[in-house]
């Protein structure tokens, strides 16, 4: 769909591109269906291995996350750190506003495994980031 | 669930060395090795690094 849409792109856009590169529209949206859903900007690319790969092992690593009780961070949190943290795990898209819709409370910071799983919760959201601009980077041709 | 440092730590260098695989590296044979590399990496570096502290406990 993204590939195709790629390929073809409006004329006006692809009058303010250089050559070879997709119409920025085109990268936006492919970025931000990589950044909700983890491994779909690859599979907009064709790449259905890796979006498979990517999705299972963000998502598992999300769970696990939410399993070990670990905590949300808020972006009114007076630590940088935490809000940090926060970003860290809005960046794995969509998992997390739907973790709260089915009445994931944010974690038990008396939980003994608390820490862990927060840990895994911004790691997954670091590692969809990696993702969005490997999406990227195929997008624009840099990789296979 | 509750899961004590060691498995954690497996199970975190796993999915990451996963996801580093697939990105970082264009054939599977290469992915398999260098995810390899860093799993012993994230494993090795923590194992290491906890026996250093055993001997420095405070």
């Amino acid at each position: 769909m993204a590939g195709k849409a790629i390929a073809e792109g409006s004329a006006a856009e692809k009058t303010r591109v250089s050559p070879g590169h997709p119409p920025t529209l085109t990268l936006v949206r492919l970025c931000a269906a990589a950044w909700l859903i983890p491994g779909l900007g690859h599979l907009l690319l064709k790449r259905s291995w890796r979006a498979l790969i990517l999705f299972v092992s963000i998502m598992i690593m999300f769970a696990l996350g939410l399993a070990m009780q670990g905590q949300y961070f808020s972006a009114s949190s007076a630590s940088y750190l935490e809000v940090l943290g926060h970003y860290g795990e809005l960046c794995v898209g969509l998992a997390l506003p739907a973790a709260r819709f089915f009445g994931y409370g944010g974690g038990d910071p008396f939980f003994v495994s608390s820490d862990f799983g927060t840990a895994f919760l911004v790691a997954a959201g670091m590692l969809n980031v990696l993702a969005v601009l490997d999406c990227f980077d195929i997008a624009m041709g840099r990789k296979v | 669930m509750a899961l004590t440092h060691f498995p954690a730590l497996v199970i975190f260098s796993f999915l990451v060395s996963v996801v580093f695989g697939v990105l970082a590296k264009d054939t599977p044979r290469e992915r398999f090795v260098y995810g390899a590399k860093v799993f012993g990496a994230f494993v090795g570096t923590a194992v290491v690094l906890g026996w250093l502290m055993y001997f420095f406990p405070r």
